[in-house]
């Protein structure tokens, strides 16, 4: 505390502010006289050496609340009685945070009882006027432990801290030009119009209470206020004395005679693509291409030019930038730290540092012409596609053999660790039966509509000529976020696949299904003249750490075998990364389970396109292959669990339909270790998709799943 | 008297050529049409075009010619007649005729023109636009990387 006039020791010189009180008796104080700080009967203030009280200003407008939450948080069980405890209580929680204004005297006695720092008062600067009494100016320094520079935090309070140090100051010059006035006695500054005009938190010159007047409390809240007060974008004046510079020093005449008019005219002419492309050659044509809108036809305001800059530029890779929460400090012996000026945390040495993000809000007063402008910003950005996020492998591969898509994929889990590739398996679709696990309607394929956009990504990517595609892998819940000017300008109509920031969902359903489905043990059983029964050939559950489709071919070519059958078992499916559609293919070792494959791929002429229907499901075709079940932990092919199954396969005979078929062949494709999760996972959203995007048909299917005791999980995120 | 006597007016190319010829076709470019009123609707007049040399104001007149009688023709043969017209202009035509089309303010013209330098940079790279222009990179590395990383997706 005030404690005469030696250095604390331990702690170190942080910070001082000037704070105005009141004193009752005629001043008698000379300049330099040092006071501590005392609360008693509810009234907290300083006390000089000699005696006098330095009470806080009233304002009977505010010292109500200010009480209330002095009261609160420096546990001071007060306020003379007209106030209960428990109504105070009551008014604990937010009333520091919120109360901004309140006494900076408070904060102090409030803090320093808590240990959180020391102070040292003086009184620097009286002033009288009649009928309004005595202010008395004292200078508080503010010393934070020297263990601050070890990691030390505010023990409690911290909130409180925060609020206080965003009233200190550390311009030791200006401290010391105020004790200055230690040696000329009884002079005082001329100019004390300051004092007299204190504000709420009773610090002399306080720049973030200054309105104090009774109407102004209530502009605080006006949405108007807010918006002046905060920070603005500046245009920057463009610089244009640049030209363009002939590559060699020829006099001939070239593109640099035109005039700036003339050029712009030109830029005007040319698509987005084009556009970003000549703007990427010298730095006059850049500067010329950033006013233009390509596509436009009318010339924007400056206002509005200056929000697509902005816009553009919080679109783009987001900076890593100081945190502007915290507020730099340096003790007068030249130690710098930071406080977070909400949260009240310290910080040494380097200036905490903050990831940006990417968009923002763009908000205009009504008419200004936001629509106009975020029109503009798309077809700005129409053309190009958002940065890859930091640490994914683009994966480039050729659409059409001429056309080069890049992919990537990402993975909630695995983002942290980097480990994107490894997600990554290729469903290879192998079918079970004739007919086929079928584009994304069917529910062997699950691969559903996650939603609008995703859908539209992937028309996209279908159309999308010489774009990459981005897909996120299976398992992933989308974990980009997507700009909302992106997201509209994928639905302008011809973007093809070329937003600025989008993200694509991708789900493959057996991947999907792999981490976290499972159920009943499956076997793969043959059925004749339509009646399903067990014969358990099939992926005998044995532990498959991993099924990847190799596997699954394997046991499945050994399924046939013993099934001699199903003649039409090993046909293997595909699924187009870009449209979804499932593709029949000839020949398996030209795949690469690690790599996106296209309808272009195929090479079955007929299905080369994506704009090529899927191979229709012949669903009057009798089924003649179909897997059974058999619970888990009994042998396989046991009467009962033939009977189970015929059963519950009767029961359902209306059900049938293509979809159901199709369900049923993907449960029975399901490895034992996926059905072995699923008994606990339960049946995930894939389900619940195709329940949504098919309505009727995949009811039916899901009745029989149900049968089979399968449930689907109730999803969190739904 | 008989007839109408069409009025004429004199252009005087920067390198001293004159060309006589009609009001009315002189008048397609703003700059003279305001001159003209200016100095009064005077005949014989001469009006000096300063920064355009004899060739390119030849071209120029060609098309002001064609098109102050436009009403003679056909939508499409206009077009047509257009697209010829600046077909067969070379580069360095075309930079003449873009500056005189400014500086005489003949919209039509540097649309024209405009149209046609942005139909040769269409689907070329950035490399291939500074060649065809002789542009020179005054990028610095790092602000090319910098570019490069923004169009990405884009550049190659």
């Amino acid at each position: 505390m005030a404690d005469g006039g030696e250095p604390l020791s331990d702690h170190k010189l942080c910070g001082f502010l000037q704070a105005v009180l009141s004193v009752a008796s005629p001043p008698t104080l000379a300049p330099g006289t040092t006071c501590s700080l005392f609360s008693e009967g509810g009234i907290t203030g300083f006390r000089s050496d000699d005696g006098t009280s330095l009470i806080p200003i009233e304002d009977h407008n505010v010292k109500g609340e200010v009480d209330d939450s002095v009261v609160s948080t420096s546990n001071h069980d007060g306020r003379g009685g007209n106030q209960g405890t428990a109504a105070s209580k009551k008014r604990r929680r937010g009333v520091v945070l919120v109360n901004g204004s309140m006494s900076v005297v408070h904060q102090l006695h409030a803090l320093v009882s808590h240990k959180c720092l020391k102070i040292r008062a003086r009184v620097v600067n009286v002033s009288m006027r009649e009928h309004k009494g005595v202010r008395v100016v004292v200078l508080v320094d503010v010393y934070l432990p020297i263990e601050v520079w070890s990691g030390w935090q505010f023990p409690r309070s911290r909130a409180l801290a925060a609020s206080l140090f965003k009233h200190l100051s550390c311009n030791w010059e200006m401290r010391s030009s105020l004790l200055a006035f230690d040696q000329d006695t009884g002079s005082y500054h001329a100019d004390d119009e300051c004092i007299w005009g204190y504000s709420d938190c009773h610090v002399l010159g306080c720049k973030m209470h200054y309105i104090t007047s009774k109407s102004d409390n209530k502009m605080l809240f006006n949405l108007h206020e807010i918006f002046k007060n905060l920070p603005s974008i500046e245009r920057q004046e463009k610089v244009c004395s640049t030209r363009i510079k002939p590559e060699d020093d020829s006099l001939s005449p070239g593109i640099w005679d035109l005039a700036d008019d003339v050029l712009t005219n030109v830029l005007a002419t040319l698509g987005p693509k084009d556009l970003l492309r000549v703007a990427a050659t010298c730095h006059h044509l850049w500067s010329l291409a950033v006013s233009i809108m390509p596509c436009m036809k009318l010339k924007l305001f400056p206002h509005q030019e200056a929000a697509v800059e902005w816009m553009l530029k919080r679109e783009r890779k987001a900076e890593v930038m100081e945190h502007p929460l915290y507020v730099g400090f340096s003790t007068d012996d030249g130690f710098s730290f930071y406080i977070n000026v909400v949260s009240g945390e310290i910080s040494t040495g380097m200036v905490p540092l903050i990831n940006d993000f990417q968009g923002g809000l763009f908000c205009d007063e009504p008419g200004l012409g936001k629509t106009i402008t975020a029109l503009s910003l798309i077809l700005k950005t129409h053309g190009t596609l958002a940065d890859p996020p930091p640490g994914v492998n683009v994966v480039w591969c050729m659409h059409n053999c001429d056309k080069r898509c890049g992919y990537y994929e990402i993975s909630a889990d695995h983002f942290a660790t980097g480990n994107f590739m490894s997600m990554w398996k290729r469903f290879i679709g192998q079918n079970v039966r004739r007919g086929k696990a079928s584009s994304n309607k069917s529910p062997p394929d699950f691969s559903l509509v996650e939603n609008s956009e995703s859908f539209l990504s992937k028309q996209h990517c279908s159309v999308g000529s010489d774009l990459p595609s981005e897909s996120t892998s299976p398992s992933c819940v989308s974990s980009q976020i997507m700009s909302g000017t992106s997201s509209l300008s994928m639905q302008v109509k011809d973007v093809l696949g070329r937003a600025r920031r989008s993200s694509h969902v991708k789900r493959n359903l057996l991947d999907t299904f792999g981490k976290d489905s499972g159920c009943l043990n499956v076997s793969i059983a043959t059925e004749t003249e339509n009646v399903f029964y067990m014969n358990t050939p099939c992926p005998s559950p044995i532990a498959m750490e991993d099924v990847s489709f190799p596997r699954l071919l394997r046991s499945y070519k050994k399924s046939r075998k013993e099934n001699a059958g199903c003649s039409d078992s090993s046909e293997t499916w595909v699924q187009c990364d870009s449209c979804r559609k499932w593709r029949k293919i000839l020949q398996i070792s030209k795949l690469d389970a690690n790599a996106a494959w296209f309808c272009s791929m195929n090479s079955d002429r007929s299905y080369q396109s994506c704009a090529v229907p899927e191979e229709s499901w012949n669903y009057k075709q009798r089924i003649t292959y179909l897997p059974g079940f058999y619970t888990k932990g009994t042998p396989q092919g046991q009467e009962q669990n033939v009977t189970f199954f015929t059963n519950v396969l009767k029961e359902h005979f209306t059900l049938f339909d293509s979809e159901t078929k199709k369900a049923l062949t993907w449960l029975a494709n399901l490895s034992p270790s996926k059905l072995d999760e699923m008994e606990y996972a339960g049946l995930r959203r894939p389900l619940f998709d195709t329940h949504r995007v098919l309505g009727k048909a995949a009811l039916g299917c899901h009745k029989i799943f149900q049968a089979f005791g399968l449930v689907r999980r109730v999803e969190r995120e739904v | 008297m008989v007839g109408v006597k069409k009025k004429m007016v004199t252009l005087v190319s920067s390198d001293g050529v004159e060309f006589v010829v009609e009001k009315r076709v002189a008048e397609q470019s703003l700059f003279i049409k305001n001159a003209l009123n200016e100095g009064g609707v005077e005949e014989k007049v001469m009006i000096p075009i300063p920064k355009v040399t004899s060739d390119t104001l030849s071209s120029v007149l060609e098309y002001c010619e064609k098109h102050a009688s436009a009403t003679e023709f056909q939508e499409n043969e206009i077009e047509e007649w257009d697209k010829e017209y600046i077909e067969k202009a070379d580069l360095d035509l075309l930079y003449y005729l873009l500056q005189a089309s400014y500086s005489m303010s003949i919209m039509g013209l540097m649309e024209l023109g405009a149209k046609k330098v942005a139909s040769l940079i269409r689907g070329k790279s950035p490399q291939e636009i500074r060649e065809l222009f002789n542009i020179k990179n005054d990028f610095t590395p790092e602000q090319e990387e910098e570019i490069r990383r923004e169009m990405q997706w884009n550049y190659e």
